[in-house]
């Protein structure tokens, strides 16, 4: 099991690489990344020879979020050239194949990624977030045909809906589910973008005259499943960036934990049943206080 | 040039219809938002029966509900010429020209156009082109007018209601299924003061708000001809 661990500090960089996390993937502030309305820190350009030292003296990976794609995000290529041209990042992460043609037109990186993949060159890497909409394996053929060498498969796609998917790509990333949230099928809800209020769109009851809705979200015992399935692909486990730093090592440390029952566990069940019994005792109450205590933005 | 009319009804509306009224010439029949309505050959044959001709809507598609819709189109090249799919991710769009070829039309839909509109004019255009996409719907204004005044792009306006927000988890039974027995039995509700309407999976806000400039076709709501908009239970929604 890999873990792929988002960052929004310096901080949580060596958090994260103290305990046990593969992959730190971040965002930069003069490499615009999606994040709807909720403003999460990205750090600044000028720390990615430290941050880069840092996750590689490690041994780990270093992966980059470029993946606005407003009128206004060509401006972005300057700094990305230049994470490139110095070799600090392994790869960046995408959502949409324009962007893939333009970063090649200016630094000519997709090219050499598609002549290098083969020859196990240790290159940079086009990773397709969810924006990139890869919900079946003619998307995953178009993508991986553009170079791009991990898919992140979309929040609600089941691990049995995604194997043809996972079959056409050298990799792939799968989220780590949080309690009650990713309710929404892609990262383009407009509550997310146009709602400025500190509850998401998606954790908000609704009035009806019959009484208050909400969103609806898996199950725990779904969400395990989910997991499982998906732990058992060996596809990459993605922790976003999201809330506060209390919430994303809580997170961080709940995946952990529940790879680690998963690789010791031979059946579903088995498995959802074990893990029932620790997010529930263990790791939900703090969340939901840690929720009440924080207002809470995502980045996808 | 004038603009033709659409209304869009999942199979559920269409079978308590009877008659189309005149001024519509196509009907957009499925679901942009859920998988679990795309019509059967009998739902097509019956709006072409009315003489209307169908267009068939998909929401984003995975390779299983992709293939049952691959497994639709034959039934609907048996009806009429050219047929029109609005697909809504890049995939099903490539499935269905790999199989299908210039037999049929496809247009974008409001999610897969909302997905390229966010790139360059010029990459939207190259994809217009690569696929032969003929359409190009949005619900939203700005959108909308933007891509008119190129007068190279066709656009079709979806009326009244806007996308907000859409999950592929059942609110009815939770959790995501294959099959549908669709308890939702498509109702629109008003949540809060009515400004957002939460139909099936899917969030809606009403705007109201129609472009400056022409489009190429509008789609109308159901709720545009019926009324059908629920008074306010939640019909069994967890």
């Amino acid at each position: 099991m890999k873990i792929t661990a988002g960052a929004c500090t310096r901080g949580e960089i060596e958090y994260l690489l103290e305990n046990g996390a593969d992959e730190i993937s971040c965002g930069l502030n003069d490499i615009p990344s999606f994040c709807g309305n909720h403003s999460i820190p990205g750090l600044k350009i000028h720390q990615i020879h430290e941050i880069s030292d840092e996750v590689h003296s490690a041994g780990k990976k270093l992966f980059i979020y470029a993946n606005e794609t407003r009128p206004d995000w060509s401006t972005r290529i300057p700094a990305l050239r230049k994470i490139f041209e110095e070799e600090r990042a392994d790869g960046f992460i995408l959502a949409d194949a324009e962007q893939i043609e333009l970063y090649d037109k200016a630094v000519g990186l997709n090219q050499h990624i598609s002549e290098n993949y083969s020859k196990n060159v240790n290159m940079p890497e086009w990773h397709m977030g969810i924006l990139g909409f890869c919900f079946n394996s003619a998307a995953a053929r178009r993508y991986r045909s553009r170079g791009v060498k991990r898919i992140i498969i979309p929040q609600q796609i089941l691990p049995c809906e995604s194997r043809e998917i996972c079959s056409i790509m050298p990799e792939t990333e799968f989220y780590y589910l949080i309690h009650e949230m990713d309710k929404n099928i892609d990262g383009l809800c407009m509550g997310c973008r146009d709602d400025s209020s500190e509850i998401r769109f998606c954790m908000r009851g609704f009035r009806t005259t019959a009484g208050y809705v909400s969103f609806p979200a898996f199950s725990l015992e779904e969400r395990l499943a989910y997991f499982y399935g998906y732990f058992g692909q060996d596809s990459f486990i993605k922790i976003v960036r999201f809330g506060s730093t209390e919430l994303r090592r809580l997170v961080f440390n709940e995946a952990k934990e529940l790879g680690k029952l998963a690789g010791k566990t031979s059946t579903e069940a088995g498995f959802v049943a074990e893990a029932s019994g620790l997010v529930s005792e263990e790791y939900i109450p703090r969340f939901r206080e840690l929720i009440r205590k924080n207002s809470i933005g995502m980045l996808h | 040039m004038k603009t033709e009319k659409a209304i869009f009804l999942t199979p559920l509306q269409l079978s308590g219809i009877k008659k189309i009224p005149g001024k519509i010439s196509k009907v957009y029949l499925g679901s942009d938002s859920c998988e679990h309505m795309l019509p059967s050959p009998e739902d097509i044959k019956k709006v072409h029966d009315m003489g209307v001709e169908p267009v068939v809507s998909v929401p984003i598609l995975t390779d299983f509900h992709l293939e049952r819709l691959c497994g639709l189109v034959p039934a609907m090249l048996k009806l009429y010429w050219k047929p029109e799919v609005s697909a809504n991710d890049i995939g099903t769009v490539i499935r269905l020209r790999e199989k299908f070829g210039s037999d049929i039309n496809i247009s974008a839909g409001r999610h897969l156009f909302a997905q390229w509109a966010r790139n360059s004019l010029d990459y939207t255009a190259g994809l217009r082109d690569e696929f032969n996409i003929s359409m190009f719907e949005t619900d939203d204004v700005y959108t909308a007018e933007s891509f008119l005044q190129t007068n190279k792009f066709r656009i079709a306006f979806h009326y009244p209601y806007k996308y907000y927000s859409l999950t592929r988890i059942c609110p009815y039974k939770g959790g995501i299924y294959q099959n549908c027995d669709r308890a939702c039995a498509d109702r629109y509700i008003p949540l809060d003061d009515g400004s957002i309407i939460w139909r099936g999976n899917a969030y809606f806000t009403k705007s109201g708000a129609i472009p400056g400039l022409p489009p190429d076709r509008m789609i109308l709501s159901y709720d545009m001809i019926s009324g059908h908009v629920s008074k306010g239970d939640t019909g069994g929604i967890k």
